[in-house]
């Protein structure tokens, strides 16, 4: 998809004004005129990394501090298990296509709801091609139950087995790529 | 125990400011907390919502659209109250006063050069606070279109100029609107629907910004 080419909303008369503001709103006491969002994203991620290392009980914490990347890592969880019910549902689609593609959007839509609740930066054409990447690595299989629950379809006997296989499969991928990127997100490590 | 003071402001009209406040009030009194929304604005936006049918889910507002305003902020913060100001959408010492009085500012922006213009003089006003004080800030995407081209750009621009933008933003919804006839945000009319999921995405990203700072205090 071409983009359109959009002039800047700042206008150059007001990039000392810019550079003044974000000296000013950055949280860091002691940076000058820096990028904020370098400034913000690199504070959080030292924030994070120094204070929530996995299985790192020596490092103190506030208690606030604790609860609330507790309370995030449990919405995280509930993020995955909603789009992991929601992508077995998809796998249902007797279609091959329609459920591969049903399943791609939900994990999609899955890494961008936990990109927002982690405020990791979500690249959409980026995402997609790495699902896109993730499902065509899982094709063989998912093609596998597709065909098996399409099968199944025609054959009267084990007419729900394939869709069964085929729901389990979308959840269980689903739900693994959802877990990998929460462990992810809660390193700090990158998106994609 | 000294409470939360969450200026929401720009001296542009037309935002969101009123629907920003009141829907992070209303969610955050859903989720058993106890906000005191502050009317600054001389609209009188919120106490109007409060005066309808729903009345903001039993939200405390308090009207005071004087140069005072920030003082009784003040005062509500100092009993551990989690306050919210909608401020007027204009440059105003009553604006100016909640913005120094604030531990946190929330500057609702909507996608186009003019909210972008005005949302950089109300940032820059804080620029100027006495003694160099520095606030911790977030600009909100507001009214935008989804996946738009102009919302990404906007945003992408925004980022790359290092202003702090979060990530969650407020589509554009009829949800909003069809609220307000009853006095109410979409988190008490569809509490699962995607406005207030949105709505809920920004105050959860919101309690990990103020975590962190309380956190790092």
């Amino acid at each position: 998809m071409t983009r359109k080419s959009l002039p800047k909303a700042i206008r150059p008369t007001n990039v000392k004004l810019v550079q003044a503001v974000v000296g000013a709103v950055t949280d860091d006491d002691h940076s000058t005129a820096r990028a904020a969002n370098e400034a913000i994203e690199t504070e959080w991620a030292q924030h994070l990394s120094s204070t929530v290392p996995a299985n790192d009980a020596d490092v103190s914490m506030s208690s606030n501090f604790q609860k609330m990347t507790a309370k995030r890592r449990v919405l995280a969880g509930r993020i995955v298990e909603q789009n992991g019910t929601l992508a077995a549902l998809s796998g249902l689609a007797p279609l091959p296509a329609v459920n591969i593609a049903g399943v791609a959007a939900i994990i999609l839509r899955m890494l961008k709801q936990l990109s927002g609740l982690y405020q990791v930066h979500f690249e959409r054409d980026r995402t997609r091609s790495f699902v896109i990447g993730v499902l065509g690595g899982a094709a063989p299989t998912g093609l596998a139950a597709a065909t098996v629950s399409t099968i199944g379809l025609v054959a009267p006997v084990p007419a729900f087995l394939g869709l069964a296989i085929s729901a389990l499969t979308a959840a269980a991928v689903t739900r693994a790529i959802g877990e990998v990127f929460i462990e992810s997100f809660e390193r700090q490590a990158p998106l994609g | 125990m000294v409470g939360t003071i969450i200026t929401v402001a720009t001296m542009k009209g037309g935002s969101g400011k009123s629907t920003v406040a009141s829907c992070l009030a209303v969610h955050w009194h859903l989720r058993g907390r106890q906000p005191t929304l502050v009317d600054a604005d001389p609209q009188l936006s919120i106490m109007r919502l409060a005066g309808r049918e729903r009345a903001l889910g039993g939200v405390a507002v308090i009207e005071d659209a004087t140069d005072e305003a920030a003082n009784t902020a003040r005062r509500l913060a100092a009993s551990g109250s989690l306050v919210i100001i909608d401020t007027p959408g204009f440059r105003s010492r009553t604006a100016l006063d909640c913005l120094a009085a604030a531990d946190f500012v929330l500057v609702p922006v909507k996608p186009s050069p003019l909210d972008v213009d005005r949302m950089l003089d109300t940032l820059g006003s804080l620029s100027n606070r006495p003694g160099g004080q520095r606030s911790l800030v977030r600009c909100v995407l507001t009214q935008t279109t989804r996946d738009s081209v102009i919302a990404r750009h906007i945003r992408d621009e925004l980022t790359a100029a290092g202003l702090p933008v979060l990530n969650s933003e407020m589509v554009n919804r009829v949800a909003y609107p069809e609220a307000m006839l009853w006095g109410a945000t979409p988190s008490l009319i569809s509490w699962k629907g995607p406005a207030a999921r949105e709505i809920a995405a920004m105050a959860d990203e919101l309690d990990v910004v103020l975590g962190a700072q309380q956190a790092a205090a």
